[in-house]
């Protein structure tokens, strides 16, 4: 762009130029023929615009500085071809002037500008061609000498002569005068100027440059974000939007590097394409980043644009308007969006807004500067022009702006997604630690349930070991059922024969009570006394039979009570009130038989003993035989012992969770430690021929560990006491049934 | 007072002739015996049954027990039913339940006490 603008500023200060040092010497001002008076270098050096004569044709003649050219027509070749209708298609352009003496010895220096073929004859000497001139006018090529300065040898007259031979290009014509400016230009320069041109020409071309570097660079940059990140479309658009523009400024930095002009026309065009479409792209990405949908405005602005191009392209004497026109509608729908995004919060949308903000600013100081201060932009500082300063942060200032945005969206993306990786990273740390406690929960589980399978076996084992028991109890029980049986009818049959011994035994005694008093009284008196002895030893004799038979009888009735045990139901009964009762009944039946037999009895009884199944006549059978032996064994020790001895029989019932114990303690005579293994056998007893069978303790084992599957324990010392322990289970008793125990 | 014994044992004939010898000899008992149920059910089918005021009878005997006879009796002579008591050396409760049942006027258990027993015919021949 600058490398454009620097046709206005050069214009206006040639113009002043031609002004300040010809003052009214303007060709304009004088009818005919009158030559320059190049009196003084001025600053800017001259701008030959004026006094050209004119005629179409190919006379190489009318090179020559002597040739009489007055009676040809004047013209303004400085103009653009669209305002010189009259030119033919080849033809001569000369001009006179003056030089002071002065200044012949200096250096001057021609600059040509033009949009046409041509050769520079001074003073009748060629001393360039620029393009080709021969041939018809389709195969004329154009040439942009751009101003390279041209050596001038000066002649010792004080009149120069400067003649053109030009040859157009048709196709100029059909673009504006914004694109082709003039026809041809020519400029007169001190060494000066020309270097001040030269340093101008390349600071522009150098910003030129950079601008292009810069937007290269951010192009790169954000095709890359594009590529590695294509959600991301906007970068996609911003990238086309910086190459447009790099484009751009490429095409303006090298269109003075291209000497044909058809080409450069070529770029210089596309330079202002590149720069509008890129414009548009650059909203584009702002629809994209700002996910706004795109509307009609936005679609109106890619037609405004071809409109505006079209205008700026063929367009006369609209100058660079259109464009500008373009550039702040552009403009304006970025500020539109902008502000439209800083509504809706999005984040750090302000970068961009400053950004655009001093663009506006920017480019408001340097159109005003333009209109009204034009100097204060060719003023330098630190040797680059103002409106350098002022133009390339301007262009310069939204891209950034964007680019920036991008970045830190970039950037912040990035974070997030660290921080998200990090959640990431922490949750499946949580997952592997839960997996890890499942893991371990279920190793956990797995050992409790080999525990329980252990646990179970071991109970299972139990239950069969408990029922292999209670299997060989039953088999036990079965045997002793048929012993029982066996011992019940071995009774019977010693019952039958024994109960005629008893009886006729009894018969005989009374038949020899009635012989003694009845026929023995009738006999001699020798006799009746041999017969009184008789009688009498027969009495004796039938008296043992008498008592052996009731011994036998008494065995054959505990045999069968033996046999009978267990036949019994099981009832909830009142243990206390049992162990009382029979208490009692063995006390006052020992008192009937021995009237003087006296003994403390001592109760301790519990209290919450409840009800107990049991079968009440067995385990009264049971304590009777314990309360007896107890009695018969202080009854032994008072007989063997002093007065001093106290008889003492003691009773006391206990319940823990799972037994009921009954214990019988007495302070009688003890059990000879020899003997006490014996006592649970049955016929085994203490007691005198007579006086015991032998099977009270024997079957009250049986009734105690058979039938209630409980225990029966004996504690002993001889001469001090004797304690049995009766202890029954609670609860477990009906495990075997009455019925297969023993009978 | 007719008595019937019956019982397969033959010396409970002595045993009784000589137990209640005096009440024999006073003529306030008079006995009669058979050794098995069938020989007691044929006597009393002899004409006897009007006699007899009291049946003796074993439960345990080869053949007719006591209780079938006892139910024979009860049963196929209902009127008027002799006094039956049954004496057995099994004093257990089945058969005693059993014999309740056949509707025995009492049950006596083995080795038979003949004080008791007199005791208890003596206020029957009163009747």
């Amino acid at each position: 762009m600058s490398a454009e603008f620097q046709f206005l500023p050069v214009d206006e200060s040639l113009y002043s130029a031609v002004v300040g040092l010809l003052g009214a010497g303007s060709a304009g001002a004088n009818p005919g023929w009158l030559p320059h008076n190049v009196s003084a270098a001025a600053p800017d050096g001259l701008l030959l615009d004026s006094g050209w004569k004119y005629q179409a044709g190919h006379n190489l003649a009318w090179a020559r500085p002597e040739f009489d050219d007055h009676h040809w027509p004047t013209i303004t070749p400085t103009h653009s071809v669209y305002q010189l209708p009259q030119l033919a298609n080849t033809g001569w352009l000369r001009l006179h002037f003056r030089v002071a003496p002065a200044l012949r010895q200096q250096a001057l220096a021609l600059r040509v500008y033009q949009y046409a073929a041509s050769e520079i004859y001074f003073n009748g000497q060629l001393v360039r061609r620029y393009g080709k001139l021969n041939g018809p006018p389709a195969q004329v090529q154009p040439y942009w000498p751009n101003g390279e300065p041209i050596e001038l040898t000066l002649s010792e007259q004080p009149e120069q002569v400067l003649a053109v031979h030009y040859a157009q290009w048709p196709n100029f014509r059909r673009f504006s005068d914004f694109f082709v400016p003039v026809f041809f230009q020519a400029h007169l320069d001190g060494l000066r100027q020309v270097v001040d041109f030269n340093q101008r020409e390349a600071t522009y071309k150098t910003s030129d440059m950079l601008l292009f570097g810069l937007f290269l660079l951010l192009s790169t940059l954000h095709l890359a974000f594009f590529i590695y990140n294509p959600a991301q479309r906007a970068n996609l658009y911003f990238t086309l939007y910086t190459l447009a523009v790099a484009t751009s400024f490429c095409c303006t930095g090298f269109l003075d590097e291209v000497q044909r002009s058809d080409v450069r026309l070529g770029l210089d065009i596309l330079s202002y394409v590149a720069l509008q479409t890129g414009g548009v792209l650059a909203v584009h990405a702002l629809y994209c980043l700002f996910s706004v949908r795109r509307t009609a405005v936005y679609y109106g602005l890619w037609l405004v644009n071809g409109l505006s191009l079209a205008l700026l392209t063929y367009g006369h004497g609209l100058s660079w308007y259109p464009t500008v026109a373009f550039m702040v509608l552009v403009s304006a729908e970025q500020l539109r969006l902008t502000v439209g995004a800083m509504q809706q919060t999005r984040r750090a949308v302000g970068i961009i807004a400053v950004g655009f903000a001093i663009a506006l600013v920017l480019l408001v100081l340097f159109g005003f500067l333009a209109r009204f201060h034009q100097p204060v932009l060719q003023m330098e500082l630190l040797s680059v022009p103002v409106h350098t300063l002022l133009t390339f942060p301007a262009f310069l200032s939204p891209v950034l702006a964007i680019s920036l945005f991008l970045a830190r969206q970039f950037a912040l993306d990035s974070r997030l997604l660290k921080i998200k990786l990090n959640q990431v990273r922490l949750l499946s740390e949580q997952t592997l630690t839960q997996q890890r406690e499942k893991q371990v929960l279920l190793a956990q589980q797995n050992e409790m349930l080999e525990q329980q399978v252990q646990q179970r076996t071991a109970a299972l084992q139990r239950t069969l070991l408990h029922l292999q028991t209670t299997q060989d109890q039953l088999v036990q029980s079965e045997k002793m059922a048929s012993l029982g049986e066996l011992t019940a009818g071995i009774a019977h049959e010693i019952q039958n024969p024994l109960n005629f011994v008893n009886n006729f035994a009894d018969v005989a005694v009374e038949l020899l009570l009635e012989l003694k008093e009845g026929p023995v009284q009738a006999l001699p008196a020798p006799d009746k006394e041999y017969a009184h002895e008789l009688a009498g030893e027969l009495a004796q004799t039938l008296e043992k039979i008498q008592t052996h038979g009731h011994r036998a009888d008494a065995i054959v009735r505990g045999m069968l009570e033996h046999s009978r045990a267990g036949t019994g139901q099981r009832e909830l009964t009142n243990l206390n009130a049992l162990c009382d009762e029979y208490l009692h009944l063995a006390y006052h039946g020992l008192r009937a038989k021995d009237p003087t037999f006296s003994a403390t009895l001592t109760t301790d009884f519990e209290h919450n003993m409840g009800v107990i199944e049991l079968v009440p006549q067995d385990i009264g059978r049971v304590l009777l035989n314990l309360f007896n032996n107890a009695f018969y064994a202080v009854q032994m020790r008072k007989q063997q012992e002093t007065k001093e001895y106290r008889p003492e029989v003691r009773v006391k019932t206990r319940r823990t969770a799972n037994t009921v114990e009954v214990v019988v303690r007495d302070n009688g005579t003890g059990i000879p430690a020899s003997v006490v293994e014996k006592i649970y056998q049955p016929f085994f007893t203490t007691k005198p021929a007579g006086e015991g069978t032998g099977l009270g303790l024997s079957l009250s084992y049986d009734i105690i560990t058979k039938i209630h599957r409980g225990t029966l324990r004996v504690d002993t010392k001889e001469g001090q006491y004797t304690k049995f322990t009766v202890s029954l289970p609670v609860g477990q008793s009906s495990e075997v049934p009455a019925e297969h125990s023993i009978r | 007072m007719k008595i019937l014994v019956v019982d397969d044992e033959a010396d409970v004939q002595l045993l009784f002739e000589q137990r209640f010898r005096r009440e024999i000899r006073e003529g306030i008992f008079s006995f009669a015996f058979a050794f098995s149920g069938e020989e007691a059910l044929a006597y009393l089918q002899q004409g006897h049954y009007s006699e007899v005021v009291l049946i003796l009878s074993d439960i345990n005997m080869p053949g007719m027990s006591g209780l079938e006879l006892l139910r024979c009796i009860k049963q196929e002579h209902p009127n008027p039913p002799p006094q039956v008591m049954m004496i057995t050396a099994y004093g257990d409760d089945a058969s005693y339940q059993k014999a309740m049942e056949l509707g025995a006027n009492n049950f006596l258990a083995k080795p038979l006490d003949f004080a008791a027993l007199r005791q208890m015919l003596l206020p029957l021949n009163e009747q």
